[in-house]
């Protein structure tokens, strides 16, 4: 495929190994923030069996402040020394968090329907649990990705959140399926193929929302 | 056929550098003090002479904070310069490059040896001045040799900046460039319009077209000519490494594939200097081997383009 005269490897200005070393000194430079955002993780996970309303609250403000934490601190600390695109990372990520945090406020039900919550728990609990557990066993414990430090895990857990919770799904997945779609693309490019679970995020997500509106569920 | 046939250039170069570290060869292969000059080549705007091999730094300089990449890079420079190596390309597109050129530079004695070359990239014309500061002290250099408006990017506006440069002494050389052959038509109206002394395009065994009118037009105009690309952005190897070479490459001292594709690109008579780029100290001697001993003529070089085209 070409864009503009250039095949996607053109757009490539680091190498696999570069990038994923930004991993390594972001987890270096914030631990032991990994423990803090591990614990945020178990309560967002009973956040979404329970049906408190200020439960909920709470856990929507930090689903939506953990786009803002990964922004900053992935995108803008680490990412931006080798990709000067991050700076547009950290500005969608910041919208997105606003968006989550204004669009969030009232929706504290959970959705029902079994797929619907059979989805939403899959995304939340690969974002949450799986994605640091087969980062760290693929590439080492320093390399893991954790939610609301790194985009990925925060990226799928959110979809999960967004499936289970939101009212507006279809405007809160625009900037998520953006970033999925220019990550992937270049995830496939450089061999990040962990990142392409991201991909199937999205697809789930796209499908349990068809299934959701034709009243499957 | 030659005795390389059939073997990669990542084999090739790791058996040979596992050989010299287990003592089954002499150390001193590789030692500097035995290695004569690469070729050099004229810069026809002032006669000045520069080696034909420099170096590219996209993506392979663009390493952050990673010191021990950052520390890979100086021992890669130092066996530049030690080949005799001048021209380093690099840009502000390249995200970390430019800082890490000048962190090795700084690592190293050989600022008296250095092209450098870099680029104004921006489409805000008043930023452009604010760049090139910005890269004088990341590169660690009170003067370019070169500056180049990356892919003719508001090159009017900037093109007024830097000749004023040049005007004023501030820079020796003044150049625009394209890449993957795009805006070849742009850069031929400014080549005949504006006193420029370089061009930088994409040049190499598979992608040719720069022959039928840049490089002419280069020659006419008295401009240098620098090749980016010169493996296709290593897609040549992807394509032929596993080929044999034919056996006629070892009369222009081509030992590998590497030396094969470069030599093809520095031997034309238009073009300047090739620009290479690699993260590995085995790959950079190999591309400065390139530069030495004999290089392909006329008849040579169609047969490197018909032995291509045949595989």
């Amino acid at each position: 495929m070409k864009i503009l005269g250039h095949k996607l490897s053109d757009f490539l200005m680091f190498s696999q190994e570069i990038y994923r070393d930004q991993i390594v000194t972001l987890n270096n430079f914030l631990w032991p923030a990994q423990i803090i955002a591990f614990l945020f993780s178990i309560f967002l996970i009973y956040s979404l069996l329970v049906r408190s309303q200020t439960v909920r609250r709470a856990a929507n403000i930090i689903y939506a402040l953990s786009w803002l934490s990964a922004g900053v601190l992935f995108h803008y600390t680490a990412y931006s020394p080798v990709n000067w695109l991050a700076f547009v990372y950290v500005l969608f990520f910041a919208l997105q968090s606003i968006l989550m945090l204004l669009l969030l406020r009232s929706d504290l039900r959970l959705h029902e329907g079994n797929l619907n919550r059979i989805c939403a728990f899959c995304l939340s609990v690969y974002g949450f649990l799986l994605h640091p557990i087969i980062t760290a066993a693929l590439y080492g414990g320093t390399t893991t990705e954790i939610w609301g430090l790194h985009p990925t895990p925060t990226v799928i857990a959110s979809l999960g959140l967004i499936l289970l919770v939101s009212r507006q799904a279809f405007v809160l997945s625009i900037i998520p399926f953006l970033y999925i779609f220019v990550e992937c693309t270049l995830a496939w490019e450089l061999g990040l193929y962990e990142v392409l679970s991201m991909a199937g995020a999205a697809f789930l997500f796209f499908f349990t929302l068809l299934c959701r509106k034709y009243e499957r569920l | 056929m030659s005795i390389f046939s059939g073997i990669s250039r990542r084999k090739l170069l790791s058996t040979a550098l596992a050989a010299t570290t287990a003592g089954m060869v002499p150390t001193n292969l590789f030692a500097w003090e035995k290695i004569p000059p690469i070729l050099s080549k004229v810069i026809p705007s002032t006669g000045e002479k520069i080696p034909a091999i420099g170096m590219g730094t996209w993506i392979t300089f663009n390493v952050g904070k990673n010191q021990s990449a950052r520390d890979e890079r100086v021992r890669i420079l130092d066996a530049f310069f030690k080949y005799g190596g001048a021209m380093i390309d690099s840009s502000p597109m390249y995200g970390s490059a430019e800082e890490v050129v000048g962190y090795c530079l700084g690592k190293l004695d050989y600022k008296a040896q250095l092209f450098s070359a870099t680029k104004v990239w921006t489409p805000l014309s008043f930023y452009g001045k604010s760049q090139i500061n910005s890269a004088h002290k990341l590169w660690g250099v009170e003067k370019f040799d070169l500056l180049q408006i990356h892919n003719l990017l508001s090159w009017e506006s900037h093109l007024e900046t830097l000749l004023q440069m040049k005007s004023e002494k501030k820079l020796r050389y003044v150049g625009i460039t394209t890449s993957h052959g795009l805006r070849h038509g742009e850069m031929e109206k400014i080549m005949k319009t504006q006193p420029i002394d370089f061009i930088q395009l994409t040049y190499n065994v598979l992608d040719r077209e720069p022959e039928n009118r840049l490089l002419p037009l280069a020659s006419e105009k008295k401009i240098a000519v620098i090749a980016n690309r010169p493996y296709q952005r290593g897609d040549l190897f992807s394509q032929f490494s596993t080929k044999p070479l034919p056996n006629w490459a070892t009369d222009i001292k081509c030992k590998s594939w590497a030396q094969f594709f470069l030599k093809f690109v520095i031997s034309h008579p238009d073009v300047t200097c090739a620009i290479p780029a690699t993260s590995q100290l085995a790959h950079m001697q190999e591309n400065m081997d390139a530069g030495l001993g004999e290089m392909p003529d006329a008849d040579i070089r169609r047969k490197m383009t018909e032995y291509i085209g045949s595989l």
